[in-house]
């Protein structure tokens, strides 16, 4: 992501970024690593789950 | 008693019995703004001119006889991200500082049609994110009220107005309503119309409302969602969460919702310890990158156009949000439902569930509005919450309990915030800082 980051919005703004992205991408490698199943289907808004 | 000390449901039988007019409660709540806005700085901008001429109607309305509903006469404070026809919406932010809506948001066209007087705006946090705004806490001016209803918690607790609107994304109606010890109440998701709200995250939006009572809570809940309901306070059986909470909350926090949870056994209520579902550890990263992956979305072309326009938290979440790749925002999607299936049988096993309403006591700071984390999952989820004020710190400053229930089960929510209210016997009378 950082890299990405320094590629869109520059060196100085990515650096800013820094520790947000880094909080980001280990929620990513976080919600990766939970084990769903087939019937776990995508969900719209909260309402569809309610 | 001077009439801004009045609850809703107080001034609402005055009104009603012809003892009091909206007039002259206009007048004593704008007196208490004139002379705590100056500390406080709850308001960012006011509405006299509209709101003296609503309540001198409404005034008359009632000398004929005339009551459109429980908040006729009301004066309810405004969120300064829903939409108010001719006035001023900000949105907390200098994108927006000479924005000027052509529609009511449809809470407060229903709030207008149904008698309420609204004074003016309160105060946000930049686009109802993580950017401070200015407003100080009642019951010690140097610590936050908390965000990012910042503005509506500190105008209700001080009695600046008797209940105001908020709204919640991750934490912000239960967290201030704690910081500045009154109740706040967040619906099931959908349930009240964010029509006319500015939205930050869309599926985690919640529009809520702060009220110095259970009871007055039920009011703004029967008013705006057009629906009657009629809790029955009785000892409800509470599913207290351990586990995250407890390893998470400060100190301070947990003992007085100890506490609380011995005052509430003592009084009747049965508490039974349960465990978080298996789901429970990947919510707040789901939650997160739901978050930002909408917030970007929602300011995608302004961002482009003039990122230097967003206040530094805010552009973070749109700058980094903007990066999260689309498998992720539709597997954190897919995490909520497996929660929501798994809460709703943990409340299989209790009335609602028992936490602490925030991980700290208000923070001696403005710069930061505290941590959302003990009430984004309930906004992730959609179930309803609410605080109620269980206590206070060594230090003076509110503490508050969250209960949460079932979708739709307001109800029995109110019926055991109700209960607990009446035993824990929090003061109920405006703070004045």
């Amino acid at each position: 992501m950082l890299r990405t980051a320094e590629e869109r919005y520059g060196q100085e703004e990515a650096e800013r970024l820094k520790p947000f992205l880094g909080r980001l991408s280990e929620a990513i490698r976080k919600v990766q690593a939970f084990e769903l199943e087939p019937g776990d289907e995508p969900s719209g808004d909260p309402g569809e789950d309610l | 008693m001077e009439p801004h000390e009045l609850t809703v449901a107080e001034a609402s039988q005055l009104i009603r019995e012809g003892k009091l007019t909206p007039t002259r409660l206009l007048d004593s709540i704008l007196k208490r703004i004139d002379a705590l806005e100056p500390t406080l700085e709850a308001w960012v901008t006011m509405d006299r001119e509209r709101a003296l001429s609503d309540a001198e109607a409404l005034t008359r309305e009632a000398q004929e006889g005339s009551i459109r509903s429980p908040v006729h006469g009301i004066p309810v404070g405004i969120k300064d991200i829903y939409f108010t026809q001719g006035l001023r919406t900000t949105m907390g932010s200098p994108i927006y500082a000479d924005h000027i809506p052509e529609y009511d948001a449809e809470t407060v066209a229903i709030l207008r049609d149904a008698g309420a007087v609204i004074p003016g705006k309160t105060e946000t946090t930049e686009f109802a994110a993580y950017d401070p705004a200015p407003t100080r806490n009642p019951w010690n001016t140097e610590h936050t009220p908390g965000g990012s209803s910042s503005g509506s918690a500190a105008a209700v607790s001080s009695g600046m107005c008797p209940t105001a609107l908020g709204s919640q994304t991750g934490g912000s109606v239960i967290r201030p309503a704690a910081f500045c010890g009154v109740v706040g109440f967040k619906p099931t998701y959908d349930l009240i119309s964010r029509l006319g709200v500015f939205p930050l995250a869309w599926s985690l939006d919640h529009v809520g409302f702060f009220t110095r009572t259970v009871e007055d809570a039920t009011i703004l809940l029967n008013v705006l969602s057009g629906v009657e309901h009629r809790p029955d306070p009785e000892p409800p059986k509470l599913g207290l969460l351990r586990g995250y909470y407890e390893k998470t909350a400060d100190e301070s926090v947990w003992e007085g919702l100890m506490d609380a949870a011995d005052r509430l056994e003592d009084g009747g209520a049965e508490v039974v310890e349960l465990r978080l579902p298996r789901s429970f550890e990947y919510v707040h990263p789901a939650h997160s990158i739901i978050f930002a992956t909408e917030a970007a979305s929602v300011h995608e072309e302004g961002f482009r156009k003039n990122p230097e326009s967003y206040k530094p938290k805010m552009r973070s979440h749109v700058a980094g949000g903007l990066l999260i790749p689309s498998p992720a925002y539709l597997r954190a999607k897919r995490i909520r439902g497996v929660f929501a299936m798994e809460a709703r049988d943990l409340l299989g096993e209790a009335d609602c569930l028992l936490t602490p309403s925030s991980v700290t006591p208000a923070l001696r700071s403005l710069k930061s509005t505290g941590d959302p984390a003990f009430n984004a999952p309930w906004s992730f989820c959609g179930f309803p919450s609410i605080t109620v004020p269980c206590g206070l710190t060594g230090d003076g400053l509110p503490l508050g309990l969250q209960l949460t229930g079932l979708p739709y089960g307001e109800e029995g929510l109110l019926s055991a915030a109700g209960w607990c209210e009446r035993i824990l016997d929090f003061p109920k009378g405006p703070r004045t800082p």
